[in-house]
């Protein structure tokens, strides 16, 4: 099993061969994050899901997401430094080399591309900086520009760590 | 030194002499009663010994029956009581009884050759064998005569058997008989014959009573009688009953044994004279205690009397006294009238012998009154001094009265002036009240009409609370629609995000076919729509505080026009009490003026009480004025009481 995130195979290339500028707006603890548009397949509100007794805590449950149980991934606990204070309305599938997963945020706000946009902007405090691949500006306030392949390795790496404490994932 | 103490001298004899009776017949009678103890002694003791001679002769009597231990005990006893009948013969009580004593004596003596003859009467013992002997034979018929009357009686009453009465009878007629036959001291066959026929008849009693099948059956205690009767029946034989009587009649008389029973005789003879003695001598001492006991009342009665002369004397001397003092205080009254030198010359007359006491004694009594005449003096001057003080107090107390009386005339006159001032004022106030009233009816009707107007008011302010609540909701209603509107252009912001989304991974195949602008479009308009759904939130917001800080002000109106309510109503009842008060002051006034005009009345009243109180003080100075004079009248008699008393005492040490 190389793929342990989804259920399915995926026929997405690798999630650091991104072609495109455009990137998907969302808002985690009130704090803009941006991830690239080319493996976001989909966004909507938080699905109902079924919590995995034993797992860790940033797998929030498995979803129902088009007849395919996929897992529910709380970016929080990746992402900010502190413990999560908001609360999470919607969910955002991301579909790369390594499966499907849903991502649980805050809000999405809409699509931009990035590519003018000045990265002079810095980086807030109550981020982590081992995910992020630039931060740049929109709107008058900072963006923070997930890199989405460190964000899935790590998202892995856990699941394999769990996996590896407590049986397999799903 | 007697008449000092108020004792005389027969009184005093009388009470020595009681006390020396006294004294003596306590001694004669502590003696006598001495005396009596031990003569009661003596009586005991000799009767005693007479007891004592009484069995020694009972002893001799009884002869084979008394044995040595008895007669020893016998002896002892009569050495003893002889002893204590001659054992005080000295001493006071001794001398006065000499015929008791040699009786005593004669007693010792008598005893003495009794107990020599006693030696000698032990010496017949054959003699008094045979006569024990002799008495046995008669004792043993008549012991077993009782033992078998019990017997008789016991089984009379018991049984029934014809045969057994018809033996007991035989047995009861054997032994009279052979009673009979013993006393009567005749020859021995008839007596063998019916010892005989009485053994014969036991027999037959023993096999009726004692067989084992025996047809009688007797009780326990008749069986016991029969028991001691049988044994008296085996003495009776007449082996037994003639060897006695054989014993007796050979045994001679013995002359020693009649000289000892003359002795003792004689011993209870002496001993009788003894007791005889002995009752005189009580008799004696008795009458002798009696004799004390008379003279002890006669002291005490002589007491009595001593006691009574003495306080007879007192009280006459106290009566002497009162006649004394009496006459003296006569004699001071004529003294004070300056006839004192006729009354000491007619006293003189009078008063022989105990004159010179008396006048003595009224020159001590003269002398006192001077002394005191001159006190009473001095405390007359002090009390004229004091008096004068106080006429001034007086004078000065007089004087603050008259400005008093004027200054509570002038206070009179002044509150009549305001009394009819306050009359012509109250008769203005009267007719202002009237008018006050009028205006109190007025206001009274305009603060209904305000609380009828406030409570209209109060009304209309519910009704726009209740729709200011309907608003309230509404808003709230309007809040949710809001929200979800927010809610739908989210979602339209969702969708058009998924149709971009799509229409990017379309177009990574085919390329953009001008979608993005109508997902901008879309975008855009879910923007605006959210950004209306906000500000009409925000308005709902503004509108909603408005709502409840308009509700709130309501509120606040309406508990101040309650509050309006309760004043007004205050007020209505404040003004319907002022209203009351002023028609009750209205009806007042009147009184008030009459009453001013009481007051008026009662100043005058007071100004005639001034008056009888100036009249009153006048009259009182007029006593005081008399008083005075009375006091100077005092001191003036006093002065001459004095003079008159040294003049006198002056004339009495002329005459000493």
């Amino acid at each position: 099993m190389t793929h342990p995130l989804s259920v399915v195979w995926s026929s997405k290339l690798d999630e650091s061969q991104a072609k495109t500028s455009r990137a998907l707006l969302f808002t985690v603890a009130r704090q803009c994050f941006a991830i690239s548009v080319d493996f976001v397949t989909k966004v909507g509100e938080m699905p109902p899901y079924t919590a995995v007794p034993g797992s860790a805590s940033w797998l929030l449950g498995l979803a129902n997401h088009e007849n395919q149980p996929l897992p529910l991934v709380d970016v929080r606990q990746f992402l900010l430094k502190g413990p999560p204070a908001s609360a999470l309305s919607s969910a955002i599938v991301v579909e790369c080399a390594h499966g499907k997963v849903l991502l649980a945020v805050e809000k999405i706000i809409t699509l931009v591309d990035l590519a003018a946009k000045p990265r002079n902007a810095l980086l807030p405090d109550c981020c982590t900086t081992e995910y992020v691949e630039y931060v740049c500006e929109h709107d008058d306030s900072a963006v923070v520009v997930v890199q989405l392949a460190s964000l899935i390795t790590a998202v892995e790496r856990a699941a394999l760590e769990s996996t590896a404490s407590s049986g397999e994932l799903a | 030194m007697r008449q000092g103490r108020g004792v005389d001298r027969v009184t005093f004899t009388l009470l020595l002499a009681s006390a020396v009776a006294l004294l003596l017949s306590m001694l004669v009678m502590l003696l006598a009663a001495d005396k009596l103890a031990k003569q009661r002694g003596q009586q005991t003791a000799i009767t005693e010994y007479s007891l004592t001679l009484g069995r020694l002769e009972n002893l001799l009597q009884a002869g084979a029956a008394a044995t040595g231990d008895q007669m020893g005990v016998v002896v002892a006893g009569g050495e003893v009581f002889s002893a204590q009948l001659t054992g005080e013969p000295s001493g006071w009580f001794a001398t006065t009884s000499t015929e008791l004593q040699a009786a005593a004596i004669a007693v010792q003596q008598q005893w003495r050759g009794l107990r020599q003859g006693l030696g000698d009467v032990n010496l017949g013992d054959a003699r008094s064998a045979a006569s024990a002997a002799s008495a046995y034979s008669a004792g043993t018929v008549k012991d077993a005569l009782a033992s078998y009357e019990a017997l008789f009686n016991a089984i009379t009453e018991e049984t029934f058997s014809t045969a057994l009465l018809r033996v007991v009878s035989d047995i009861r007629s054997s032994l009279k008989n052979i009673d009979y036959l013993t006393d009567s001291a005749s020859s021995q066959l008839p007596v063998s014959a019916a010892l005989d026929a009485f053994h014969a008849s036991v027999a037959a009693l023993t096999s009726l009573v004692q067989e084992p099948s025996g047809s009688v059956l007797l009780g326990y205690r008749t069986r016991q009688l029969l028991n001691t009767f049988l044994l008296h029946a085996e003495a009776l034989t007449p082996e037994r009953l003639f060897e006695t009587t054989a014993l007796v009649s050979q045994t001679p008389a013995d002359g020693i044994q009649s000289d000892f029973q003359n002795q003792l005789v004689f011993a209870l003879s002496g001993a009788r004279n003894y007791r005889q003695v002995l009752a005189v001598e009580v008799s004696v001492t008795r009458r002798s205690i009696l004799t004390a006991l008379v003279c002890v009342c006669a002291a005490l009665l002589l007491a009595a009397m001593s006691v009574w002369r003495i306080r007879r004397r007192q009280s006459s001397k106290e009566t002497l006294e009162k006649t004394t003092q009496s006459k003296l205080v006569q004699r001071l009254k004529m003294l004070t009238e300056g006839q004192l030198v006729d009354a000491v010359v007619a006293d003189d007359q009078r008063l022989d012998a105990s004159g010179e006491q008396v006048i003595e004694q009224t020159r001590r009594v003269i002398s006192e009154l001077v002394y005191s005449s001159r006190e009473v003096a001095d405390r007359t001057a002090d009390l004229i001094a004091q008096q004068q003080l106080v006429l001034a107090d007086l004078q000065q107390a007089e004087s603050a009265r008259e400005q008093t009386r004027q200054s509570m005339a002038q206070s009179v006159t002044d509150g009549a002036a305001d009394v009819r001032r306050l009359e012509e004022s109250a008769s203005m106030a009267l007719m202002s009240c009237s008018g006050l009233q009028s205006e109190l009816g007025d206001c009274a009707g305009v603060a209904q009409l305000g609380m009828t107007a406030i409570a209209e008011g109060n009304a209309h302010l519910d009704l726009a609370d209740s729709r200011m609540s309907n608003v309230a909701n509404a808003v709230r209603d309007l809040n949710a629609i809001c929200a979800n509107l927010k809610q739908l252009a989210e979602r339209s912001n969702l969708v058009a995000l998924n149709k971009s989304l799509s229409v990017a991974a379309y177009s990574d195949d085919v390329g953009s076919d001008g979608n993005d602008e109508y997902v901008d479009e879309m975008q855009q308009l879910a923007k605006q729509l959210a950004g209306s759904a906000n500000e009409a939130d925000r308005v709902m917001t503004m509108l909603s505080s408005d709502v409840e800080a308009t509700r709130q002000a309501f509120k606040a109106g309406e508990s101040k026009i309650d509050e309006s309510v309760n004043s007004s109503r205050e007020v209505s009842h404040s003004l319907e009490v002022i209203n009351t008060k002023a028609i009750a002051m209205l009806e007042q006034i009147p009184q008030s003026i009459a009453s001013v005009g009481d007051g008026v009345s009662r100043s005058q009243a007071l100004d005639e009480s001034l008056q009888l109180l100036a009249a009153v003080d006048q009259d009182m100075w007029e006593r005081t004025d008399t008083a005075q004079q009375i006091a100077n009248e005092i001191g003036r008699l006093t002065a001459e009481l004095d003079a008159s008393s040294s003049r006198f005492q002056l004339q009495g040490r002329e005459q000493t």
